[in-house]
């Protein structure tokens, strides 16, 4: 990628490599395409905004999802808090719910997904354990990158996938894939 | 048998060891059924994972309002740019002139000592007027900033208002400087 000068092929080349995987990913965090939509382009923006001080030697895949992650982290704050749900009570968490009830804004967004059951799956994960699952797979980071982009010890982002991927991998035996 | 760490089967399923440690791990997995359930359910769940939409489409006019305000936001920085060479010529003005203030009544003249000392070189930083451009200055400049970091979320980008920010600011530069150039 070119990107530094932030002129507007840059500006083009971000957002077709960032744009929807950013998006996927925030749409996964918040549960709500709105809501992801207006974080995918503060995120994009953000990044515009810095082009002029890009080292292309520094990660700056990982950087982008960082902020989305942080402005994802915000809105999710902010929001009242709902009543915790047990993962073994049969109840879906609030974004499992949002992930199924709330059309997204494109059918394509669902068209691939083989089994309802692997959004609920990630949706009734841990934030923290989803957050390290979707940078992996919508970043394409490497665990040591998620680890600087969480703030979190490489231990403690393997330990949080290793959890995630277990908890998939059980509630989606391998005769269902 | 020693079963390698749980956190080395999740680099492993993703691929993210080094070939020597990898070779290591799948010598073991020969040999131990507990880990290689452990392996296949890890993989499991990446398999699960890449169910998913990867890159999900973005509505186009959702897409088309980005790069609009992607252009306005790096149209902004040359200015921001600028802003901050003028403004250090400014804030090291500013801080002579403080400095030199500051000399003046720490250690005033000899001469000066048995007369009341003249106060006409401190009027302009005790200036209330100076001071509120000073502070005006150095508010719409940490908009700018702010704006071109992305730390004011709560502020819409607008390629306008920076515009008519910097005119602004711009005046206020002039101006003061005609004022310490008196």
């Amino acid at each position: 990628m070119t990107t530094g000068t932030g002129d507007s092929s840059d500006i083009e080349t971000l957002l077709v490599t960032f744009a929807p995987r950013v998006y996927g990913l925030l749409f996964r965090l918040v549960g709500r395409p709105d809501v992801a939509e207006d974080l995918m382009q503060e995120t994009m923006l953000r990044a515009f905004r810095s082009l002029g001080t890009y080292r292309p030697e520094g990660k700056f895949r990982a950087w982008v999802f960082r902020i989305a992650v942080n402005l994802a982290r915000d809105w999710i704050r902010r929001q009242p808090r709902e009543p915790s749900v047990s993962l073994d009570d049969g109840e879906d968490p609030p974004v499992a719910v949002s992930l199924r009830t709330i059309a997204p804004p494109d059918a394509s967004m669902g068209r691939r997904e083989g089994s309802k059951r692997v959004e609920t799956a990630i949706a009734r994960l841990s934030e923290a354990d989803r957050e390290v699952l979707l940078l992996r797979y919508y970043g394409d980071l490497a665990f040591k990158d998620i680890a600087r982009t969480t703030g979190e010890p490489l231990g403690t982002v393997l330990a949080r996938a290793h959890r995630a991927l277990k908890k998939l991998g059980e509630l989606l035996p391998e005769g269902e894939l | 048998m020693n079963c390698p760490n749980k956190t080395d089967w999740v680099l492993y399923a993703s691929g993210e060891l080094p070939p020597a440690r990898r070779q290591v791990l799948e010598t073991h997995l020969a040999g131990c059924g507990a880990c290689r359930r452990e392996a296949q359910g890890l993989a499991r769940g990446l398999a699960a994972l890449a169910t998913l939409e990867r890159e999900p489409a973005v509505r186009p006019q959702v897409m088309e309002t980005l790069r609009t305000r992607a252009r306005e936001a790096t149209l902004a920085l040359p200015m921001v740019a600028s802003l901050w060479r003028r403004y250090r010529w400014v804030a090291a003005a500013a801080a002579i002139v403080v400095l030199a203030v500051g000399l003046a009544i720490v250690m005033p003249p000899a001469a000066q000592l048995p007369t009341p000392r003249p106060q006409p070189v401190t009027a302009w930083v005790t200036d209330a007027h100076l001071q509120e451009e000073l502070a005006e200055i150095t508010a719409g400049i940490e908009m700018l900033e702010a704006r071109s970091n992305g730390k004011a979320p709560d502020v819409a980008p607008d390629a306008d208002a920076d515009e008519q920010l910097y005119n602004e600011l711009e005046f206020f530069f002039d101006q003061l400087r005609a004022e310490v150039d008196a």
